[in-house]
């Protein structure tokens, strides 16, 4: 296996394949000469500066976007071909936090396209409240989604992602603007997706990447494929184009009673 | 006075369905473009109609041309250069109005029908007028039933509704589309310039308790019915405008489902 494989703890097959990937907008280069695939079972991130394309290189794995030349493939396939086999979580902000829905009719948007989607409406209500059950949100299947704290929204986003039970998962920056409570809620249940299913997350929270990821896809226009263990300041300044110091520290905090 | 009751309920129908599509989705303002431009079919129709002598080709069907069209145009500058949106609807709005008044004003012989098609008639819809409707009406309702999911989905979260492999843009021109249809039913009734308040206050009205947008459409159609059959008896009884009279009476109706709302949050 060379450098720009990521290996899981899958059967090996390649789930993610980008061949000498690149994108343009506007004749300006956004991702240049991508290579590297990501096998079954990983959990891999995205990381880079802002704007450096890795919502980009996400639209390309999901096939929102056709690339300027080379190929990307999803389990041997066109993106677009497959999309009943992937699971996506967009940045939340592209969503009209006041929107009149609720939560079960939010996540049961995420049937659609997929088998599921002809099911009898009561197999469906079935579906989706075993989703929301996994995610912790049963109680609040009937809410409307304007009406979930931040953290509950990521859940519930998480829950529409994988009600079709999809063999890959992407992530748009799910841990954004979330407080620490809430990623560590998230974090551990995505972690309980892998190995059954493959996890490519965006994410700008590099704290979070070196503690809990397998490797880390840099994205600055190039892209890199990285070990979390063989990462350096070297790699992270050729993505950030700064020095980066990452402290890891040791200390547990305990609430104590006072009472 | 049966067919203006029938065009009422027919209206009201229309605009609690994609009313509350209108107002869940945010896009009142891309509905007003719409209502507005159709006065540009309406006053080139009725001039070649006059013209040409042609009595078969009513103005109606103008209008619904031109609202078919400036939907088009609206939803491709509304997902293709957002940024120009805003002028592109202005210019429709503008540019169908003056298209409008230019014609109208060109056609010979005694014309009144400027304004009734500004401010609306029930009271002089004719049989041909209530076939169209109840046409257009199936059209919308029908549509609506067939998609409902995919237009909730393009409504809620296009980005997501992509990857589920639904092609946002077409639907969302669809939806354009059937606001344009509803649009021309709801001229007969209010007129042009009263159309959005029509579309939009029955919706608004019924979504503040409403916990899908399918509740929302059925309470909308009820209250928008009731709005116009209650509007058009007091202005029959009153010797008011007939447009009018219902915009004002759903303007308060909705002011007092507002306050009640906020008194209700309140306490």
């Amino acid at each position: 296996m060379s450098d720009s494989d990521v290996s899981g703890a899958g059967d090996g097959r390649p789930v993610v394949e980008m061949h000498g990937v690149s994108f343009s907008y506007n004749e300006k280069d956004v991702i240049a000469n991508a290579q590297f695939s990501v096998t079954a079972g990983s959990f891999v991130s995205v990381v880079g500066p802002n704007g450096g394309g890795k919502t980009t290189l996400i639209k390309l794995i999901l096939g929102l976007l056709r690339p300027t030349s080379g190929e990307v493939r999803v389990f041997g396939e066109n993106p677009s071909r497959v999309r009943s086999r992937i699971g996506y979580m967009p940045q939340e902000s592209d969503i009209d936090s006041h929107f009149p829905i609720t939560v079960l009719d939010a996540v049961q948007m995420g049937l659609i396209g997929s088998p599921l989607e002809n099911e009898s409406r009561s197999r469906k209500r079935e579906i989706v409240m075993e989703s929301l059950s996994r995610m912790k949100l049963s109680d609040r299947a009937d809410d409307f989604v304007s009406s979930l704290s931040g953290g509950l929204k990521r859940r519930m986003l998480v829950a529409r992602s994988t009600v079709s039970d999809p063999d890959l998962l992407i992530l748009d920056e799910p841990t954004a603007n979330v407080d620490f409570l809430a990623e560590q809620d998230l974090i551990s249940i995505l972690k309980d997706l892998v190995p059954d299913m493959t996890v490519v997350m965006a994410s700008h929270d590099l704290a979070f990447v070196s503690e809990y990821v397998e490797s880390v896809i840099c994205v600055n226009r190039t892209v890199a494929l990285h070990s979390t263990g063989a990462l350096s300041s070297e790699a992270f300044k050729e993505v950030f184009g700064k020095d980066i110091k990452l402290v890891m520290h040791d200390q547990h905090f305990r609430v104590e009673d006072e009472t | 006075m049966q067919r203006a009751l029938l065009v009422s309920v027919l209206a009201g129908l229309a605009c609690g369905v994609m009313g509350s599509f209108i107002v869940a989705r945010r896009i009142t303002y891309l509905a007003g473009g719409i209502s507005h431009s159709v006065l540009g079919g309406i006053g080139l129709f009725q001039y070649i109609a006059v013209v040409r002598a042609l009595d078969w080709l009513d103005p109606i069907y103008g209008a619904l041309l031109s609202g078919l069209m400036a939907a088009v145009i609206i939803g491709y500058a509304s997902l293709r250069a957002k940024e120009r949106e805003d002028t592109v609807i202005g210019a429709l709005w503008a540019t169908g109005m003056a298209i409008g008044i230019l014609f109208m004003s060109l056609t010979p012989g005694y014309n009144q029908d400027l304004t009734t098609y500004l401010f609306g008639n029930v009271l002089i819809v004719s049989s041909g007028d209530l076939i169209l409707v109840a046409i257009l009406d199936a059209a919308i309702i029908g549509t609506s039933i067939l998609f409902y999911r995919k237009l909730v989905a393009v409504c809620y979260d296009q980005e997501f509704a992509r990857s589920r492999g639904i092609n946002v843009e077409a639907y969302y021109i669809l939806l354009l589309c059937m606001t344009a249809l509803t649009v021309v039913v709801l001229v007969t009734v209010v007129g042009i310039v009263l159309v959005i308040a029509l579309l939009v206050l029955p919706a608004a009205i019924a979504m503040r308790n409403s916990r899908s947008i399918s509740t929302s459409m059925i309470r909308a159609s009820v209250i928008a019915i009731l709005l116009c059959v209650t509007g058009l008896a007091f202005s029959y009884s009153l010797d008011l405008p007939a447009g009018a009279t219902i915009i004002l009476l759903s303007g308060l109706i909705y002011l007092l489902s507002a306050a009640y709302s906020s008194i209700r949050l309140s306490s």
